[in-house]
């Protein structure tokens, strides 16, 4: 791979560094797969741990291309230029404001409640967080810094400008889609508002004939209970609990203590089903990436390859050699762009111009025949 | 050569000595094949009688003479061969060649992708 400007580092780390954003873009749908799945805490615990590994990774990477780029009297270039603002945007907040906080809370939480960090369970359903944790998706972008597609420098530059925007402005939109009510897909608030309502709307059918057995049944086989990792009746007796208790009880809200509902009666309530909707929703945001970026890098690069830079790099190899004589190939379709005005300029005036340089050059300087016509007679 | 030329019997007398060094080198050679390679030298402006055969000849060396086996064409240019003749066709009157036979040349290079 080629050094560019861009680099910082030595050519092993700059490798290491690609490899890594490989990594942690599969990382990215691991993670999801893993909320939308409702994998055991263990796994997630080791997910998070290694999110939290990459978060610092790329935070030291920031720094470090950070401080570089400031001795060099470059850091304004490395933010604005050399796409320094997803470096930015990609690090420390994901280090400060989710995996660091998901460390903290994961390992705090060793089935004990009211452990070290319970403030923390606070940040699980904040939306910050969640907004945050987007941002993961643009460290995708960071792999056009990195990945040259075509050896046209201008080629992969627009591409990289034109990706970048598509990027961030679906990110941007999937931020937005999580304040704008009728463009928001799940909400964790919203949601244990919506559970309180049905449990309410059952537990109060209990005092018109419908007994605690019957309640439990109907939690037990529908949609209604699927989040209710506990429930507690008025007499205190704990009269269900989820089969898969340990792995909702994390996932709970008001860290897995009991909510108070109607007729004292009181639920642990998972956030399990909007996270994994928010998970979908991410998912979907992110293959649409990947597939906007592969459609720039596999077709679009092609295409404006064959349609700018193309024609620009002969014209620019024919004013800069003088043997060099190929003219640019005009497509018909294309023959009114501005570019192919050029190269048609090119072909039919500084071509056969420079050719006749050329040859009066070289005859000028060849040495003359010792042979002459009259010899011949 | 052009000034020997503009006599005809000048232009006999150069075609018969170069046909007699060509017959001690490589043996005998009709005129037909030495005139044309001779007039091929002429510029088609100053000599507008010269025959086919002798301006394919001019073209044709020109071509070799620029020919270059190891060029590659790159993405997004055209063969070396349709921009030779192309750019030769715009400089024909400078070089002395047919520009109508150039014109073909071209077209034939496009038509069969050489």
């Amino acid at each position: 791979m080629k050094k560019q400007l861009s680099d910082h580092f030595p050519p092993i780390i700059e490798n290491i560094i690609i490899g890594m954003i490989l990594m942690v873009v599969i990382f990215t749908v691991v993670e999801d797969l893993a909320m939308v799945y409702n994998w055991p805490i263990r796994t997630v615990r080791i997910l998070v741990l290694i999110s939290f590994i990459f978060d610092i990774f790329f935070t030291a990477e920031f720094a470090g291309r950070s401080i570089i780029s400031a001795r060099r009297g470059m850091f304004k270039e490395y933010i604005l230029h050399q796409r320094g603002w997803i470096d930015a945007l990609s690090s420390f907040p994901l280090l400060l404001l989710v995996s660091l906080p998901a460390v903290l809370y994961y390992f705090s939480i060793i089935g004990a409640e009211g452990a070290g960090f319970s403030f923390l369970s606070i940040l699980k359903t904040a939306k910050a967080i969640r907004v945050t944790r987007i941002l993961r998706l643009i460290r995708i972008i960071k792999i056009f810094g990195k990945i040259q597609n075509t050896e046209s420098v201008m080629t992969n530059r627009h591409i990289g400008i034109i990706s970048t925007i598509n990027v961030v402005i679906l990110v941007i939109i999937l931020v937005i889609a999580q304040f704008v009510p009728f463009m928001r897909i799940s909400d964790n608030h919203e949601y244990l508002s919506q559970k309180k309502s049905e449990l309410n709307a059952l537990i109060q059918q209990t005092g018109k004939g419908l007994d605690e057995n019957t309640l439990v049944k109907i939690l037990q086989t529908s949609n209604i209970g699927s989040d209710v990792v506990s429930l507690k009746s008025k007499s205190g007796a704990i009269i269900l609990e989820h089969p898969n208790k340990e792995n909702l009880l994390w996932k709970s809200y008001e860290h897995g203590n009991f909510i108070p509902l109607v007729g004292e009666f009181q639920a642990i309530i998972s956030f399990q089903v909007p996270e994994a909707m928010h998970a979908k929703e991410n998912m979907i945001i992110f293959v649409s990436i990947i597939g906007l970026i592969l459609g720039m890098m596999f077709f679009y690069s092609g295409i404006f390859a064959q349609q700018v830079a193309d024609g620009c790099y002969i014209m620019e190899k024919g004013f800069r050699e003088w043997e060099y004589n190929l003219e640019v190939k005009i497509p018909t379709h294309f023959s009114n762009d501005e570019v192919f005005k050029t190269a048609a300029q090119y072909n039919e005036r500084w071509l056969p111009l420079k050719n006749q340089i050329y040859n009066h050059r070289k005859n000028k300087l060849q040495k003359k025949s010792d042979l002459k016509m009259t010899d011949l007679f | 050569m052009h000034e020997a030329a503009k006599d005809q019997r000048k232009l006999d007398a150069m075609v018969n000595i170069l046909r007699s060094q060509l017959i001690e080198e490589i043996g005998s050679i009709p005129e037909s094949l030495i005139r044309p390679a001779v007039e091929s030298f002429l510029n088609v402006n100053d000599f507008p009688e010269t025959t086919g055969a002798s301006r394919l000849i001019a073209i044709m060396m020109a071509r070799s003479a620029a020919y270059d086996p190891n060029q590659k064409t790159d993405r997004g240019a055209e063969s070396p061969d349709k921009s030779w003749f192309n750019i030769t066709r715009r400089n024909a009157k400078h070089y002395g060649f047919d520009s109508r036979m150039l014109e073909e040349l071209y077209q034939l290079a496009g038509d069969k992708g050489w």
